[in-house]
């Protein structure tokens, strides 16, 4: 049957002029009655093919906690952000109703992918979450347009989304408002030698960022590195992100510069493996292998400093009593790198896998995060 | 008679980068300044750089500025130590990792 939807009111018509000035028998209204069901049911399943149009996106549905530290999370989050490069976003449908926390590296990351893509004027199709917090969080990291989703109106301050700040910039000179907020984490401290070594770590990683992640050919206009803090009460969270050349990308080379000279023997001990075997580790492992090298890809001499800045506070935890512990986390490409340290001295480093192993989804890009949980 | 830098007054709170590029307070920066100043004193006067009161000071940084005076030939390793007194009371790791740098340059 083929109804359109002026057939209800033609219907309606009918069966007035029918029956113009009668009153209706109970019969004739039955029929009056079941003609407008039959015409109800057909226009919602008119309807609903509409909707099925609209629905025939590929339907991305995010759980509790958006994190790039989740394999199945991550691998959502990589397919989003990918579409923007493969100009396939239009094809995806967000869901964001279950999401109840952002984590903050992830959170990082993200609005950097869609930042190096906003020329694109990208619009997702999304359903928001039901939850203050993530949606205080996308209106906050200005990610409302982008995701199509209504932005949020903050009639009561939500703590834990007023202490997060972001910034950015294209070389070492941090922004003013930045340098602000870097007051306000030496005024949490006692100890002033923990901010040191906090602003002295985020400080290099942002250096690493300007002088290594970004190549000649890599586009001018988007050499830059973005910064976020969460500072509350018991915790102070830093992230640092880029998207540029990953740490496993250039991690073989920077092996193989730091054992030039050496014999083959301390090779194969310091790296538990003969060099010939780097280009079968897993990124996670080639992270760590980096992390612990006093060398860079860049073979100039003096250089590659950095990263024991960037872990020097996570490998003295237990020098501050103000700190419970340190947790400092390298992402990069399909490699995880943490290490962690607690106050009583004890550390462990780990990837996010078992044995060092990768994930499947690849990241652009390396995100450092630091999370100083306080006594 | 000496010469005195407080680095957090007279060059920058946060000192930050390697080369020219990087930024407007990096090693080259520092290193550039830090030949201005020996070059206008006696060769005998000693320099007195003061690191107390900054917020950070990255490897990149120290090593750029101070290995760089060994590597363009400044000043040879041997004559650092009689040339720069280096103060870091709030951060004395800083004084240990500039005299690292300049002993591996």
């Amino acid at each position: 049957m083929n109804i359109s939807r002026n057939s209800v009111i033609v219907a309606y018509s009918i069966s007035h002029s029918i029956f113009p000035m009668k009153k209706m028998t109970l019969e004739q209204k039955n029929w009056l009655k079941k003609f407008n069901i039959k015409l109800r049911k057909s226009h919602s399943k008119e309807e609903r093919s509409v909707r099925l149009i609209s629905h025939s996106k590929k339907r991305i549905e995010f759980n509790k906690k958006l994190s790039l530290f989740h394999g199945n999370e991550r691998t959502k989050i990589v397919k989003v952000l990918r579409s923007l490069s493969q100009n396939t976003y239009s094809q995806l449908y967000l869901d964001f109703r279950k999401l109840e926390l952002i984590e903050p590296l992830t959170a990082l990351h993200i609005v950097h992918v869609l930042n190096k893509y906003k020329d694109l004027n990208v619009r997702f199709k999304s359903r928001h979450s039901q939850s203050i917090v993530p949606r205080a969080v996308f209106t906050l990291l200005g990610l409302d347009k982008v995701l199509g989703l209504s932005k949020i109106r903050k009639n009561k301050p939500i703590e834990i989304v007023d202490n997060w700040h972001m910034f950015s910039g294209n070389n070492c000179d941090l922004p003013e408002d930045m340098q602000n907020h870097i007051l306000m984490i030496y005024q949490k401290f006692t100890d002033q030698n923990i901010p040191f070594k906090l602003v002295t770590a985020i400080n290099e990683a942002i250096n690493n960022v300007i002088q290594h992640a970004y190549t000649k050919s890599s586009n001018v206009d988007f050499q830059k590195w973005y910064a976020l803090t969460r500072i509350d009460e018991k915790c102070i969270v830093v992230v640092v992100s880029d998207l540029g050349v990953t740490i496993p990308q250039t991690a073989p080379l920077s092996i193989l510069e730091a054992f030039q000279g050496k014999a083959n023997k301390a090779k194969e001990v310091m790296l538990g493996a003969d060099l010939s075997s780097l280009k079968d580790h897993s990124d996670s492992k080639l992270i760590q292998l980096a992390t612990n090298l006093d060398t860079t890809r860049t073979k100039e001499k003096g250089r590659g400093k950095g990263f024991n800045d960037i872990l020097d506070l996570v490998r003295r935890t237990d020098e501050f009593p103000e700190i419970e512990q340190v947790h400092t986390s390298v992402l990069s490409k399909s490699g995880s790198y943490l290490l962690q340290s607690n106050s009583d001295g004890s550390a462990k480093e780990l990837s996010l896998n078992k044995n060092f192993d990768d994930f499947e989804s690849k990241i652009e890009g390396t995100v450092i995060s630091w999370v100083i949980r306080l006594v | 008679m000496m010469a005195t830098i407080n680095v957090a007054k007279d060059f920058s709170l946060m000192p930050s980068g390697r080369s020219h590029t990087d930024g407007s307070y990096t090693g080259e920066h520092f290193y550039d300044y830090l030949v201005r100043i020996m070059n206008s004193i006696p060769e005998d006067e000693k320099i007195i750089v003061n690191f107390d009161g900054i917020l950070s000071a990255g490897s990149s940084f120290l090593e750029q500025s101070f290995a760089g005076l060994i590597r363009k030939r400044n000043i040879t390793k041997s004559k650092f130590s009689d040339k720069f007194i280096i103060e870091a009371n709030d951060y004395p790791e800083i004084r240990e990792k500039i005299l690292r740098y300049v002993k591996e340059a």
